[in-house]
């Protein structure tokens, strides 16, 4: 049986006149899933995912983190939940990569030696040991974006969110972020992506949820679902591009 | 990155402890604002040589730094105009002071004294420690939330090369458009200002819920000191050279 992570109940956040934003999301994540959260530019995906650790409050509804409202805690939920964001310049905060990994141990208020330690072991596992001594706004897409993960990684979170992560990427670093995707999901955490490229994923991700207006139009196998994207503006992987263009 | 970013290396500069850095930074800000003429340009010598070490020799500073060395040399002429005694030049009836001359020069080499020091400290050190330092110097005064002032005083830091980064794309992306060839300056100010107004505020607004993802509160691990066994020598040698400038009037 799976365990369930993290349940989104009845969640509705709207903006404005109330036509824009997320309207009734349930969704379950569990321990060992990689969901791909689907879906054309405005239809909630962000919106969605930030209300996971609390960033953004829901008008109604709510969201629990192994079955606790994540408001009671909001401190352990975003600990629990690491958020990649999509803009990666905008997530460093620091003028060193060692610095940058250290900050969120800082803030939950660990022993300086802990942190050290932890720093080291993240700087190693995503091969940035390298960099430690450079300023982040020195670093390629690819080696942001890995900071940014390490940044998260650093506090051991159980489900890791990636905003849309291969935007503004080259293939090389798509590869290597795919690759390190796959090696986090395989070490035991739950991850949620969302996209509006499914391709490098798909065959990954155990789950897909396709939104559409705020609200989510259809959930199950990755694979199976592929054919239905083209409804929702997504391109379907399957098809080859040129033919795609040609349509 | 731009020039006020963090410049990475190992000079005695940059290891040296954050704390002695701002005293220094205070030290001989006041004293090049006691001091004349003289002075100030020994200092500015002093200065360019620590940049040069830290590679930001002065082809660097003048092409960054090109509308602050505009705006000192305004600061310059109107300083010069402004200031009655001995005519120095006169250009259609109006006398230019050789008082006014002194004074221009001395208000402006100090404005680039101060900018340097400020050069210097923010290029050599992370906005970490600077913050850091504050939280250090405040924690002994009372009513003053030292370790919020010091959140505050990081994220200045960290906003100024980041607002001079907008900056830059703006009047890349108004410029791309033609948006030179305006004549009208009032329209050219609104048409750079208010993107860089909305950017910068996007920015701040993305940077904090970035660090609140990170659960970011004022209850931190206390930031660590290194010092690097050399303050003290410095220290004394910049007390020293203070106290030379200010004798030297």
């Amino acid at each position: 049986m799976k365990t369930v992570l993290l349940k989104t109940d009845h969640l509705t956040h709207a903006f404005g006149s109330g036509d824009t934003g997320i309207f009734d999301i349930c969704l379950t994540v569990s321990r060992d899933d990689f969901i791909v959260l689907a879906g054309k530019n405005g239809c909630g995906k962000t919106t969605l995912i930030r209300h996971f650790n609390g960033l953004l409050m829901p008008d109604s509804g709510r969201v629990l983190l192994n079955g606790q409202d994540i408001q009671k805690n909001l401190t352990f939920a975003r600990k629990k939940i690491g958020m990649v964001f999509q803009d990666p310049d905008t997530q460093i905060i620091a003028d060193s990569v060692f610095d940058e990994i250290a900050f969120g141990p800082e803030n939950l208020n660990m022993d300086r030696g802990e942190i050290n330690d932890k720093v080291e072991n993240v700087l190693a596992l995503l091969g940035l040991d390298h960099l430690r001594d450079r300023n982040p706004a020195t670093l390629s897409g690819g080696e942001k974006r890995r900071l940014a993960i390490a940044g998260i990684l650093v506090m051991e979170p159980d489900l890791i969110i990636f905003d849309e992560p291969f935007a503004n990427l080259d293939y090389p670093s798509i590869l290597s972020l795919v690759k390190l995707c796959r090696t986090l999901h395989q070490s035991g955490h739950a991850i949620v992506m969302t996209t509006h490229d499914v391709a490098p994923v798909i065959t990954m991700a155990t789950k897909m949820v396709i939104m559409d207006k705020g609200r989510i139009k259809e959930e199950g196998d990755p694979v199976s679902l592929a054919s239905s994207l083209e409804l929702y503006g997504v391109k379907n992987p399957f098809i080859p591009m040129a033919q795609a263009w040609a349509l | 990155m731009t020039l006020f970013s963090y410049h990475p290396g190992n000079t005695v500069w940059h290891t040296l402890d954050v704390r002695c850095k701002c005293l220094l930074v205070c030290l001989l800000s006041l004293s090049v604002l006691k001091t004349g003429l003289p002075g100030n340009i020994i200092c500015l010598g002093v200065l360019m040589g620590i940049l040069k070490t830290v590679r930001l020799g002065p082809a660097t500073l003048v092409t960054q730094l090109k509308a602050f060395l505009l705006f000192l040399i305004l600061i310059f002429f109107c300083r010069w105009a402004g200031t009655s005694g001995t005519p120095m030049v006169t250009l259609y009836g109006f006398s230019l002071s050789q008082q006014g001359f002194t004074s221009g020069s001395l208000v402006s080499l100090r404005f680039l004294v101060v900018m340097l020091l400020g050069l210097i400290l923010t290029a050599t050190t992370r906005s970490m420690e600077i913050k850091a330092a504050v939280q250090w110097f405040f924690k002994p005064v009372p009513f003053i939330p030292e370790k919020r002032v010091a959140i505050m005083a990081g994220l200045a830091l960290k906003f100024m090369p980041l607002i001079l980064d907008n900056a830059r794309e703006v009047t890349h992306a108004v410029n791309a458009r033609c948006g030179n060839l305006r004549k009208n300056p009032v329209r050219r100010l609104i048409n750079l200002s208010w993107p860089l107004l909305k950017k910068t505020f996007q920015s701040a607004d993305d940077l904090s819920l970035a660090m609140q993802a990170r659960c970011y509160s004022e209850h931190r691990t206390d930031p660590r000191f290194f010092p690097n066994g050399k303050e003290g020598w410095i220290l004394g040698l910049t007390l020293i050279f203070c106290a030379w400038m200010l004798l030297m009037g």
